[in-house]
């Protein structure tokens, strides 16, 4: 029982103190914008500015979430233990009554909430007006769900970061690299193999690397649960997404690993 | 090389007598390059405030942080309530812990109250004890600003108030009154003493002698990896046999033959500097209350006789030159 009630009261806290400094609303807004410029905006190339087709903008609501989403992420968590380090409540907890380990726990909750919460501020208005202009309210909450998974990888990421590296200079750098690499990097990268290599490359090796990066596997998901035949085809993916199973198993995988290295490392702390 | 002093607590405290709080044998620690404990022995009873000094750097920090099992000791024992600690502290010995670090910024966007609210909840305790903690460190009235506009010595007090959360048996403090102003002192030590008359022991780093001497039980010197003093402040400068300085005014009689008379009964080489009014002379404990009586009875030879006896920063500047020179 005291187990959960200091799991609970570290998530507390790490949901006031964001909540306290603005970012929930903050980001949440910022991130409602970007969506209804895409909602409403997004297809005015096509000559109409209205609500588009609802496979297209959740497709382009799919590109919002990877580029913002693990940003969003990083920046939440990046300083998780590190900042407790800094300030010097670390050493403090750590002669606290209680396993550390539940201060990561506690943290990666509370975390898990603020995101949660940013999502939904970001999500709700342009999805209101968005179902009730005719669009699933099924297909919101797809978006919103896997919004929330990609973000729970970047911060299991940054946290782990976060106990390994312990100085906020450094994960800031550490962070955009780590962005920069999986929204950006990679993607230019796979391109790059296959076009110097004029695409001989076995397509098992290339779907392979995409286990690599836990954007591209959020992509893959999103498009797998929301996009339907039509529009797969139309992108040229058909026949070319792994099981479901699969992609929800790589992603789980990349939300649980890098909190397991976390969780080993707190653990050896003053070893 | 060291003593356990017996507490002037001990007697009163509830606490049985003679069981030791904390007991340290041998505590080594290396970092790379540098071995900043050598071979630590220390020993705290409850009610006991024990002073650790030592200049910068000297390892008061790790000893602490060695203790409360936020590192792990190369070599040694550490026995906490009579119970040999492993390397993890179990639940119960850190329960026992009021730890107050160096430095904590605590949270800036929770007020006073929130944060002992939830470090409470942290120690498995109750909000119950919350309002007693921030009216002892005198915070009541600050108890709902955010952290984020205390002054330093605020936030000082707020790191002293989480120590006394639990029902801690051994505070750990770690330059506690840095940033306290005079009056902040004081209350701080008057903290103190009531904790120790319900047998808490403390062990308390500083390098602020003269706050320190009166106040301390024992006092143990970190210098060079070792605890190289270790015994109530009393005894230590009465065995370090530091001298006294006199200061006197010349009276109306006085005469440089007749003084000459009187030091030469008490101080073997002339030991003292001569001002236009007054004298300076220097001399050793043995001999100063002779000395004293003498000069102040021969007839007017002096007038506004200042005795300064040597305190803890004479003590603990001949003890550092002492081990340096050796």
């Amino acid at each position: 029982m005291s187990t959960f009630s200091i799991l609970f009261a570290i998530a507390r806290k790490e949901f006031i103190d964001h909540l306290r400094n603005g970012w929930i609303i903050a980001v949440g807004l910022a991130f409602a914008i970007f969506s209804l410029l895409i909602t409403f905006a997004g297809f005015g190339f096509t000559g109409t500015v209205g609500i588009g087709q609802e496979q297209s903008t959740l497709f382009s609501l799919i590109n919002l979430v990877i580029y913002l989403v693990p940003l969003l992420g990083l920046l939440l968590s990046y300083d998780a233990i590190a900042g407790e380090y800094e300030r010097g409540t670390l050493d403090l907890l750590r002669s606290y009554p209680f396993k550390t380990i539940l201060l990561l726990y506690g943290k990666w909750l509370g975390l898990f909430l603020v995101l949660t919460s940013t999502l939904i501020v970001g999500l709700t208005i342009p999805a209101a007006i968005s179902i009730y202009s005719g669009h699933t309210i099924q297909a919101w909450t797809l978006l919103l769900i896997t919004s929330i998974w990609i973000g729970v990888v970047f911060i299991s990421i940054a946290i782990m970061f976060s106990v390994l590296i312990l100085d906020r200079t450094k994960l800031i750098a550490i962070s955009i690299g780590i962005w920069l690499l999986f929204v950006v990097l990679f993607d230019l990268g796979i391109i790059g193999i296959l076009v110097s290599t004029e695409g001989d490359v076995p397509m098992d090796l290339v779907n392979l690397l995409f286990y690599l990066n836990p954007t591209a596997l959020y992509r893959l998901l999103s498009i797998d649960l929301m996009m339907d035949s039509v529009m797969i085809q139309q992108l040229g993916l058909t026949g070319q997404i792994p099981p479901t199973v699969a992609l929800i198993a790589a992603i789980t995988t990349w939300s649980i690993i890098p909190t397991a290295i976390a969780g080993w490392r707190i653990k050896a702390l003053g070893k | 090389m060291f003593v356990t002093m017996p507490s002037t607590q001990a007697t009163s405290s509830p606490v049985e007598n003679g069981s030791l709080i904390l007991s340290l044998s041998k505590i080594r620690k290396r970092f790379p390059g540098k071995t900043v404990l050598n071979s630590i022995n220390l020993q705290i009873e409850p009610g006991q405030l024990v002073a650790l000094v030592g200049n910068n750097g000297q390892g008061k920090t790790t000893l602490m942080k060695i203790i409360l099992g936020l590192l792990e000791p190369d070599e040694g024992e550490i026995i906490i309530n009579g119970e040999t600690a492993s390397s993890n502290r179990s639940i119960t010995q850190k329960a026992s812990f009021g730890y107050l670090p160096e430095v904590t910024a605590f949270y800036p966007n929770l007020t006073g109250q929130e944060t002992l609210n939830y470090l409470s909840s942290l120690k498995q305790r109750s909000n119950t004890k919350v309002a007693e903690a921030l009216s002892i460190v005198g915070l009541e009235h600050a108890a709902k600003q955010r952290v984020k506009t205390y002054s330093k010595g605020m936030k000082q007090r707020l790191g002293l108030a989480q120590t006394l959360l639990g029902d801690p048996r051994l505070l750990l403090l770690d330059e506690p009154t840095n940033g306290l102003d005079p009056s902040g002192i004081h209350e701080f030590y008057q903290i103190l003493e009531r904790l120790k008359t319900e047998g808490v022991a403390i062990l308390m780093s500083s390098h602020l002698l003269a706050e320190i001497e009166p106040r301390s039980d024992a006092l143990a010197l970190l210098k060079d990896g070792i605890i190289s003093a270790h015994g109530t402040v009393d005894q230590l400068i009465t065995d370090a046999k530091l001298p006294s300085i006199i200061k006197f005014r010349k009276g109306p009689k006085f005469s440089a033959e007749s003084l000459e008379q009187v030091l030469q009964q008490h101080i073997s080489e002339k030991s003292y500097l001569e001002q236009t009014e007054s004298f300076v002379l220097t001399c050793l404990p043995a001999h100063k209350q002779a000395l004293l009586l003498e000069l102040l009875s021969t007839d007017q030879l002096i007038s506004e006789l200042v005795v300064n006896d040597p305190g803890l920063e004479e003590l603990f500047l001949q003890l550092n030159s002492k081990l340096n020179t050796t």
